[in-house]
């Protein structure tokens, strides 16, 4: 990622010679795709991108924001609707836009039309899923016909990434309601949506950038893997995604993909025994996380032992944690307990059954695994919305001792998305107390380049050495194609789904 | 008539009450949708504002005001998934539903009774236990299972049929075979069951003797003093599909009333659960009353007053 710089020249450069292969093979869109995805979105606004359902229908295919994140590059920030920036000073920043470019309403993008898609989106009675992305207050306003200045309350060297998340819907999306039509500047414009059914897309003529393959898109959801998969087999549709190992296994069209998620536990560590460092050491070395991830995982994990996968600057190339000893947890948990530590408090370990496929056999696994090694563990499976109270304050701090499951995907490249969420003392989901790193995690969000890499690394040490958090699996998953489509998987493909990047066979 | 009519109405509509009651309450205890829809991370201020915007910073006691109060003009407020009037949300997939149900009773009655009654005219023959030993395997198959192999089956590898959704009539083989299954099995053995004892009545035994062939003695008069068991069984079966037919729901995304209940209760959307509840509830005393009158026409020992 390039954080703080003048101007991304490179970026533009690259995004500049992208464009003119593209137009030198442009051709007219046809043929029908669908694509079958296990749930639907809960909001088609554009403002709600940030997460996974929403943003795999919408996200570069009806809206688009100032730039976007290069999904197999770490976090670089490549032009979009923005074709520069410039930081001015530590909180204000100029956006020059792109030229050329309509919403599919007609209206033309412009520093107006940009200022309000940003300012819609700080409006907090808006309930906007992306507001929770940008940490610090921001304002967009008007410095030119096509220049946007975006001012932070704080400095925030990393506007440009955050910028990603934003996609800017016309200026006719009411101000105080989500839109239920989304109209955005992307290649596809919005044509229908079945609530619970299907949404249908259509390409539209004239579209600034890239021009797409198929002239319509159909989005349908089935929960169930293995009719998703069939789809595919029988050509009902063109791309599944999320598909188990055993159904992709054979198939000459399947791929594996990262979904940049990492499954963690996070011990309450603000009670007994979790409070003692012994005994958080004892679990981690309790868990056999080869074991979780070749047997019960089915091929769609790898063990882990960061909160943050290599693509991000706070990922410590050479740490590995602790490893597997059973000898060594017991040993723990006997000291601990020597010293008076209430080792044998019951821990209830939260499941959350829509984490990943077989959570809960995991969770039982991870549940067998601490008590050989002496501890009291209670499995209580709970769905998303019983997990909550569990996982944020200030509900989570009422509750009995408890080690929580959690995923966490991070693709901007930044660690400032990932630390401050689990290990600062402010944050809902973090049960840190430690205001030392709180500090240095508010410090390094002020740096840039190396510097911010070198601070998020070394904060990284710390959280890690004070386990924190247990990290126990970095996720995979796999999707099938048709014989009628090309799609590469991509960092981002269980985020974002470009149909720009599908073509015909 | 009128009068059992209307005494009738009024105990399911009491019970309905109760009901909807119940789902109001049970409803809110599964958590606050703001966890569902907003990200793990949402400020205070956010929860708030959500909470506001969908009446769910108020009382309980206030909600349920008015609750009552909208739903008596059949207003059950605005879907938080769905952006549209929940009642629409509910209405708008019975027809389908109803289909459903209406295909797969009609198949299921037209297979179970010929089964039942061919397996009583001859107990413990070769046919009998044939149709004994298939009725209890389909009753016996897990349904999940059975939909999910016929899709890998007809649709992966014979490619004869669509996996799921609905487009064409192709569409609707498997969603009514997988709902058809439990009913056949235990319908064919209530059939059964309701035949051997009629058939084994002195009134019967006395035509066979005048010389009346068991076919007609079968199917003309003793499935008729046969029938109330097997309206019973078929009116709760009816019952069942009206409900919802999850299974079909999940497996096959048929955009009926369970796929609609089935996703308000993961998504936590109150109002359309309470809808669709109010009108699969609706649809359920409709369907008893119809079977009450099915009754009297079935026997006319039985009067409707």
């Amino acid at each position: 990622m390039t954080l703080g710089t003048k101007k991304n020249w490179s970026s533009g450069i690259l995004a500049l010679t992208m464009t003119a292969a593209i137009a030198g093979s442009a051709g007219a869109a046809e043929g029908e795709l669908v694509i079958a995805l296990p749930s639907a979105p809960t909001s088609v606004d554009a403002c709600d991108d940030s997460t996974n359902a929403n943003a795999r229908v919408l996200r570069g295919n009806v809206v688009e924001a100032l730039t976007r994140l290069n999904p197999d590059a770490g976090g670089e920030v490549l032009p979009l609707l923005a074709t520069e920036w410039t930081r001015v000073d530590d909180t204000n920043w100029l956006f020059t836009l792109r030229d050329g470019v309509t919403f599919h309403d007609g209206a033309k993008l412009d520093a107006e039309a940009a200022v309000y898609a940003i300012n819609r989106i700080m409006n907090a009675e808006l309930n906007c899923n992306t507001l929770p992305l940008i940490r610090t207050p921001t304002k967009a306003s008007v410095e030119s016909e096509m220049v946007v200045r975006i001012t932070t309350e704080a400095p925030d060297p990393i506007v440009p990434a955050r910028m990603a998340y934003i996609d800017l819907p016309s200026p006719s999306t009411p101000l105080n309601a989500k839109a239920e039509t989304p109209v955005g500047t992307g290649p596809y414009k919005f044509v229908s949506r079945d609530p619970g059914q299907s949404i249908v897309l259509e390409a539209i003529d004239g579209y600034w950038g890239e021009p797409v393959a198929f002239a319509k898109a159909t989005y349908v959801w089935r929960g169930e893997p293995t009719i998703r998969a069939a789809m595919v087999k029988t050509g009902e549709a063109d791309i599944a995604i999320d598909i188990p190992y055993h159904e992709a296994q054979g198939q000459p069209n399947a791929q594996e993909y990262s979904t940049n998620s990492v499954f963690f536990l996070r011990p309450m560590i603000q009670k007994a025994p979790f409070d003692d460092l012994r005994v958080r050491q004892a679990l981690v070395s309790a868990i056999d996380k080869d074991l979780l991830t070749e047997v019960l995982m089915e091929n769609s994990a790898t063990p882990a032992s960061q909160l943050v996968s290599p693509l991000i600057n706070g990922y410590l190339p050479d740490y590995e944690g602790l490893g597997y000893d059973l000898d060594k947890a017991k040993a723990l948990l006997a000291e601990a307990k020597a010293d008076g530590v209430a080792v044998d408090t019951p821990i209830e370990l939260i499941s959350r059954t829509d984490l990943f496929s077989g959570v809960g056999e995991v969770s039982q696994a991870i549940q067998q695994m601490l008590e050989a090694a002496g501890f009291t563990v209670k499995l209580v499976s709970v769905d998303s919305v019983a997990w909550s109270p569990w996982a944020r304050k200030p509900d989570s701090l009422t509750q009995p001792v408890n080690l929580l499951t959690v995923t966490h995907d991070n693709i901007s490249g930044d660690a400032s998305m990932s630390f401050p969420t689990y290990f600062g003392t402010e944050a809902r989901l973090s049960m840190s107390t430690d205001a030392e790193l709180h500090a240095r995690l508010m410090e390094a969000a002020t740096l840039v380049g190396e510097e911010r890499t070198a601070a998020y690394r070394a904060i990284a040490e710390t959280a890690y050495g004070q386990e924190i958090i247990v990290p126990i699996a970095a996720l995979q998953s796999r999707l099938l194609t048709s014989g009628k489509v090309s799609y590469e998987a991509n960092g981002f493909t269980d985020i974002e789904i470009h149909l720009s990047d599908v073509t015909h066979k | 008539m009128l009068k059992f009519l209307s005494v009738r109405l009024t105990t399911s509509l009491v019970a309905l009450l109760g009901v909807m009651v119940m789902v109001f309450f049970l409803a809110r205890l599964t958590g606050s949708p703001a966890a569902l829809y907003l990200p793990v991370d949402a400020t205070d201020a956010m929860v708030e504002a959500f909470n506001r915007q969908n009446g769910l910073d108020q009382p309980l006691l206030v909600q349920f005001t008015n609750f009552v109060s909208n739903a008596l003009r059949f207003d059950f407020g605005q879907s938080i998934a769905q952006q549209r009037p929940a009642s629409v949300a509910a209405l708008s997939a019975m027809p389908q539903t109803i289909l459903l149900a209406a295909i797969s009773m009609g198949l299921t009655l037209l297979l179970a009774i010929p089964l039942g009654t061919f397996a009583a005219l001859r107990p413990n023959s070769a046919i009998d236990r044939a149709i004994t030993t298939f009725s209890l395997f389909v009753a016996s198959i897990p349904d999940f299972w059975f939909a999910l192999v016929c899709v890998l089956v007809f649709s992966v590898n014979l490619g004869w049929l669509p996996t799921s959704g609905q487009g064409s009539l192709l569409s609707w083989i498997l969603p009514v075979a997988t709902v058809m299954l439990h009913p056949v099995g235990v319908i064919t053995q209530v059939v059964r069951g309701a035949m051997l004892e009629t058939l084994n009545a002195g009134y019967v035994q006395n035509a066979r003797a005048r010389g009346y062939s068991w076919k007609r003695l079968a199917f003309r008069h003793a499935l008729r003093n046969a029938a109330l068991p097997i309206i019973t069984i078929a009116g709760d079966r009816a019952g069942g599909m009206v409900n919802g037919a999850v299974i079909v729901s999940a497996v096959f995304a048929w955009p009926g009333i369970g796929q609609v209940l089935v996703d308000a209760v993961y998504n936590r959307d109150f109002a359309v659960i309470q809808a669709g509840v109010f009108v699969v509830g609706i649809a359920v005393i409709l369907l008893n009353i119809l079977v009450d009158l099915i009754y009297a026409v079935a026997d006319p020992r039985i009067r409707i007053s």
